[in-house]
């Protein structure tokens, strides 16, 4: 087990919250009494208040285009982020840790999250591209993308992402994309339960999700 | 439009200032890690020490150290990867990490580079705003988004006498650009990391899908 430490790159939207968890995983990591976050009744990611409404958002699945509702399913957690396939330092960082905080999670839990991510460059991302991405790290997974820049705004701005892509010349392959990297877990009402800035420790998101799963009436 | 939580100046300091707090009081109930970064002695990193060039005749104590390689590229599309690592300037003299080089067979291009947290800068609304930002009625302005997470390349990198300095996801990191196959992990690559003082210390990175 790797001990937590503080990530030099961690964002400044870092809440006490957040802190409070890192302390806390610090008592159980350490030498003091087994505490569990999941035994808690407070979350150890960001919550906003009030509790953040996304199920009037869409975006388009990668490979069909039908819309998908940010909604879980019945009884489930959704959790989205809004990337890029070919950042190389931001985004693998996150969903390495995602996937880690997935296979961490009690026998069953795992199927009931789906990992969404809405690509913030459509022009790389093919469909094709995006799902096999998705398919690395997880998987049951939703690939989003639109071509249309108007959709993919609002849909970013509901959640409160930014964006902004790099000028570049059309057929330059090696542009840059800054993008919130913030990792949003929404449950069967489309809710946003609690979201986690980057650099949010893989053991933490587990409790999160065992919490979200096996307490749902934590709010 | 709701409300977001939009962390004021102080709040951040407050929040930075608690993450160092948080980090200090880790490194207190930590185990491995940074030790094994910074103890960096019998560390089997110590090929750098081989290929330091002639200037360690007159360094009194200590040398400046490379621990802990790795990199890491996008699953899907490769083109460009990121290696990072843990400088210990051991020896009495600041140094300066001015460049980095991999074999042209690896990739075209070696940067340094930063990812930090920027805000928006009016340029990139939410969304970017590629046409529609003031639909509705709304300005964006009443509502900032989430930091966004931005790479940009640093003219190099110092490494204070005595001190670590972490490349690490999402700060510092060397970046590999037009990257002539995809990083396969599990392989390794050699870095050429260029030192105002040490001068050329050659390092292996090892290549992960997750950080160490
Ligand atoms: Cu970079």
């Amino acid at each position: 087990m790797v001990p937590p430490r503080a990530r030099r790159g961690a964002p400044v939207a870092i809440f006490l919250l957040f802190v409070a968890g890192f302390v806390t995983a610090c008592g159980s990591g350490g030498t003091g009494e087994p505490a569990s976050l999941a035994a808690t009744t407070t979350l150890a990611g960001v919550v906003r208040a009030p509790l953040l409404e996304v199920a009037d958002v869409s975006l388009p699945e990668a490979a069909s285009g039908t819309p998908m509702a940010m909604r879980a399913d019945d009884g489930e957690l959704l959790v989205v982020y809004f990337g890029y396939t070919s950042c190389p330092d931001v985004c693998p960082m996150t969903m390495s840790d995602l996937r880690v905080a997935i296979e961490d999670l009690p026998d069953g839990l795992a199927e009931k999250v789906t990992v969404a991510m809405a690509t913030v460059d459509p022009e790389r991302d093919q469909p094709e591209t995006l799902a096999g991405y998705l398919g690395h790290f997880f998987d049951r997974t939703a690939a989003l993308r639109t071509e249309d820049p108007a959709e993919l705004a609002t849909a970013a701005r509901a959640f409160g992402v930014q964006y902004e892509v790099e000028d570049h010349e059309p057929g330059d392959a090696t542009y840059d994309v800054g993008h919130s990297a913030i990792t949003y877990v929404i449950d069967d009402t489309g809710t946003v339960r609690v979201e986690w800035p980057f650099g949010f420790e893989s053991e933490h998101m587990t409790t999160d999700l065992t919490t979200l799963l096996t307490r749902p009436e934590i709010r | 439009m709701t409300p977001t939580p939009t962390p004021t100046p102080t709040r951040r300091l407050t929040a930075v200032a608690a993450l160092v707090l948080a980090g200090s009081l880790l490194a207190a109930c930590g185990d491995d890690d940074e030790v094994a970064a910074v103890s960096g002695e019998a560390a089997p990193v110590t090929e750098a020490a081989n290929t330091t060039d002639t200037t360690q005749a007159e360094e009194p104590a200590g040398e400046l150290e490379v621990a802990d390689a790795w990199a890491r590229t996008s699953p899907a599309v490769a083109t460009a990867g990121a290696a990072y690592l843990d400088i210990t300037n051991g020896t009495e003299a600041d140094d300066v990490l001015l460049s980095a080089s991999v074999d042209a067979a690896v990739a075209a291009r070696v940067e340094l580079h930063e990812t930090t947290a920027v805000e928006d800068d009016g340029d990139a609304g939410m969304g970017e705003g590629m046409g529609g930002e003031e639909g509705e009625g709304t300005t964006d302005t009443s509502m900032a988004g989430a930091p966004m997470m931005q790479m940009q390349p640093v003219e190099d990198i110092p490494v204070p006498a005595g001190e670590t300095v972490s490349l690490e996801p999402g700060g510092l990191h060397i970046m590999m650009l037009d990257l002539v196959e995809p990083l396969e992990v599990g392989t390794t690559i050699e870095l050429t990391l260029t030192f105002e003082q040490a001068g050329d210390v050659v390092v292996t990175a090892e290549v992960r899908d997750m950080a160490p």
